[in-house]
């Protein structure tokens, strides 16, 4: 059986037609529906922000997270947010998609990385 | 109130040493913030958590690392006088947020002070504020300690 992310509305939950017609519901057939709360934007942004400081850089700044095609986008700048340095891809689940986001060296790559200077007396 | 030193981080990206610093500083350490800062393993990005942890643990500091947020943890710690250090999204560049390190200094049942090393001040955080998300986002602080010297606090610089 299909598994399918939908968002909670004022009105409830809508399951597309179609995705009924494939699985053969036709109308008036019971089907059963097991709802399972998913990470908020808020869950993935703190998820993608431990990734980001496990495997990237702590002081990388990161976007709210988007819901595109079941999955969460979250864009990655550079710590004084002048430049686009990567994206990370996480499924509904909170779960990094490592072979498609951004690695420790795509971040670095054609960057010049400098030291911070020390710090003032 | 865990009087944690007021410091400045020297730079935008070194909030995660400079809260370290402040703490074994609290705890009457000798230590220096560049030994702190290349215990860290810092470049222009920050540092990597478990990189930057497993310095300052060779270092010779032991370091633990908050799984789940509690507070009767952090308030037992803070008695010990060992605050917590810890990310919360706090500055937005655009549309992205910026993590950054602050000290927890005192943990009430509406609000967390933190000393905040982008001003270098203590700075009262109510707990509602999402960017606690209701504690969930202490967890992954971390404690940092080690053998204290007796003396007073030293200066509240982060300087040779």
């Amino acid at each position: 059986m299909p598994k399918i992310v939908v968002e909670a509305t004022e009105n409830g939950l809508v399951v597309p037609p179609e995705l009924l017609r494939e699985v053969g519901a036709e109308p008036g057939r019971m089907v059963e529906i097991e709802i399972r709360q998913l990470p908020r934007a808020s869950d993935i942004h703190h998820l993608a922000y431990r990734y980001a400081a496990e495997n990237l850089g702590n002081a990388l700044g990161l976007s709210i997270p988007r819901f595109v095609n079941g999955e969460w986008v979250v864009t990655l700048v550079s710590p004084d947010g002048s430049c686009h340095v990567g994206t990370l891809y996480l499924n509904q689940y909170g779960e990094v998609d490592t072979g498609r986001s951004a690695t420790y060296e795509s971040v670095r790559e054609g960057i010049h990385v400098a030291r911070p200077p020390r710090p003032a007396a | 109130m865990s009087l944690v030193p007021r410091v400045r981080q020297p730079d935008p990206v070194a909030c995660f040493p400079t809260c370290v610093w402040a703490v074994l500083t609290f705890q009457r350490q000798d230590v220096e913030y560049e030994e702190v800062f290349e215990a860290c393993v810092m470049d222009a990005y920050g540092a990597l958590d478990p990189i930057a942890l497993q310095g300052l643990q060779e270092a010779g500091w032991d370091v633990e690392v908050l799984r789940e947020f509690d507070p009767e943890t952090v308030l037992n710690a803070l008695e010990e006088e060992r605050p917590l250090i810890v990310s919360l999204p706090q500055a937005c560049v655009g549309e992205h947020l910026l993590y950054h390190a602050v000290v927890i200094c005192e943990l009430a049942e509406d609000a967390a002070v933190v000393m905040d090393p982008a001003v270098g001040e203590y700075v009262s955080v109510p707990l509602s504020d999402p960017r606690l998300n209701g504690g969930q986002n202490l967890a992954g602080g971390f404690f940092i300690g080690g053998t204290a010297v007796c003396g007073p606090i030293p200066p509240a610089t982060p300087s040779k």
